[in-house]
C-alpha cells in the first residue's frame, strides 16, 4: 500500500499494512492540543447515505485513520444521537464522551451493554445541570460517570472534558453537531476524507463538505490520497458569523 | 431589570463552581474568543480601544438590518482575565436585539461571581466594555 502525499511535499509513501497507516494518521494528523473533527464524506459533500448513517460512504482506509486518530485522543466526544444511530461501543483506544440535552442515553451499546467493549473504558455523559439527579440515577454501570455541563454551553462542555483531564479531543459527531461546534469555535482542526475522491482535485473534492459544515475560509495543512480516497486536515478555520 | 436568558445562564454557569474553577472557567472563555474576520483584522484602526483595561482591548458593534447587534473583540492572549471577559461579554450579547442590549443591566458583571478571585480594576474593564458596547449601540441605533 503507498500513500500519496499531495500537498504541502508531493511525494510517496510505502505504508507497512493498516498499521502503518494508523500510525501515520496518530503522529501526523494531530499535532496540537485541541478539538479535532473527523468528518467522512463523499465527493459531492454529503455526509451520509442511503440508510443516514456515515457508514454508507466509509471504507477501509477511512477506517483506519479513524483508529489512528483514536490512539491518539485522550478521548472521543460525540452525541448520544450519533451513538445510538452508529450503535457506539466502548473503544479500547480512548474513553468516550456522549451529550445530550435531553439526558435520553437509551440505545447505545457502549452506555447500555457490560459487553459492549472494554470495562475499564469510561463512558461520559454530558448532562444540563436539569438533568443531573435523574441521569444519575439512571446510569449506574462502572463503566459510566456523568458530568454536569451547566447550561450546556460550548464553553461548559469544554470546560467538563478540560476538568476529565483531556486534551485531545477527537469528535466524531454528525453534520448537524459538528457544525454547531465550528459555528462556536470549538472545532480547531478538521480532518476530512473523501473516500470517492479517484484522482481528483483535493480542494475540489473538500471545498463541499467544508461548505455544508458551515466553514468560511479554512487553511488546506495537507493532502494525502491512498488507493482513491483523499485524506484531507484543515486548519485556522473561520465558521460562518452566528447571529 | 430582567437579562435575557444566555446572560442568566452564565450567570448560573459561573456561581455554580467554587471560586478557583470559576477562574478556570474564564479561561475557557479566553481560549475561545472569536478571531476577527478580515476587515477588522486587516483594520485595527476601525476598532475602540477600551481605555479602562491595562491590556490592549478592542471592540466594535456593527447592527445589521433586523437591528441585531454584532460584536468583534480584539484582546491579546497575554491577557487571559480581559480577553475571557471580552469572550464572555461576546457569549451574553452577540446576535441580540439592539434594544435588549440597551437593557442589560449595566453590573451584570458582577453577578458572575468573580469579585473574589479577579481584581477590581479588572472586573472594571468588563464593565467598561459593556459601557462602550451600549454607547456604540445607542450611537449606530439613532
Amino acid at each position: 500500500m503507498k500513500l500519496e502525499q499531495l500537498t504541502p511535499i508531493p511525494g510517496l509513501i510505502g505504508m507497512d499494512g493498516p498499521e502503518g497507516l494508523r500510525d501515520y494518521f496518530a503522529g501526523t494528523f494531530w499535532t496540537a492540543p485541541s478539538f479535532l473533527l473527523n468528518v467522512v464524506a463523499n465527493k459531492a459533500g454529503q455526509f451520509t447515505g442511503a440508510t443516514g448513517s456515515s457508514r454508507d460512504i466509509s471504507n477501509e482506509l477511512d477506517y483506519q485513520a479513524l483508529i489512528g486518530f483514536r490512539k491518539a485522543a485522550d478521548g472521543i466526544l460525540t452525541t448520544a444521537h450519533t451513538a445510538r444511530i452508529e450503535q457506539y461501543r466502548r473503544s479500547r483506544y480512548a474513553p468516550l464522551a456522549l451529550v445530550s440535552r435531553s439526558g435520553d442515553f437509551s440505545g447505545i451499546p457502549a452506555v447500555e451493554i457490560d459487553t459492549a467493549g472494554p470495562i475499564d473504558s469510561k463512558v461520559y455523559l454530558l448532562v444540563t445541570r436539569g438533568q443531573l439527579r435523574s441521569v444519575k440515577a439512571r446510569y449506574t454501570s462502572p463503566w459510566i460517570q456523568v458530568v454536569s455541563i451547566g447550561s450546556g454551553s460550548t464553553f461548559r462542555l469544554s470546560f467538563a472534558l478540560t476538568r476529565i483531564g483531556w486534551r485531545k479531543i477527537l469528535v466524531e459527531a454528525g453534520p448537524t453537531f459538528s457544525s454547531y461546534l465550528i459555528s462556536r469555535s470549538v472545532i480547531r482542526g478538521i480532518a476530512l476524507s473523501i473516500t470517492d475522491a479517484g484522482e481528483s482535485s483535493p480542494l475540489e473534492a473538500a471545498a463541499a463538505a467544508l461548505q455544508n459544515l458551515g466553514v468560511v475560509t479554512a487553511t488546506l495543512e495537507s493532502a494525502d490520497r491512498v488507493e482513491g480516497t483523499l485524506f484531507t486536515r484543515w486548519t485556522d478555520i473561520h465558521p460562518q458569523r452566528r447571529s | 431589570m430582567t437579562n435575557p436568558p444566555a446572560i442568566q445562564a452564565l450567570i448560573a454557569d459561573f456561581n455554580e463552581l467554587p471560586i478557583k474553577e470559576r477562574l478556570d472557567l474564564l479561561l475557557e472563555f479566553s481560549d475561545n474568543l472569536p478571531k476577527l474576520p478580515a476587515r477588522y483584522a486587516d483594520h485595527p484602526d476601525l476598532l475602540e480601544r477600551v481605555e479602562e483595561c491595562q491590556a490592549p482591548v478592542y471592540l466594535f458593534v456593527e447592527i445589521d438590518d433586523a437591528k441585531h447587534v454584532q460584536l468583534f473583540f480584539s484582546a491579546p492572549p497575554e491577557a487571559p482575565t480581559t480577553r475571557g471577559f471580552a469572550s464572555v461579554l461576546h457569549e451574553a450579547l452577540n446576535g441580540l436585539p439592539a434594544q435588549e442590549i440597551l437593557d442589560v443591566d449595566a453590573n451584570f458583571p458582577d453577578e458572575l461571581g468573580l469579585t473574589a478571585a479577579v481584581s477590581p480594576l479588572r472586573m472594571n474593564g468588563m464593565r467598561a466594555m459593556l459601557a462602550r458596547i451600549k454607547r456604540q449601540t445607542r450611537e449606530k441605533l439613532a
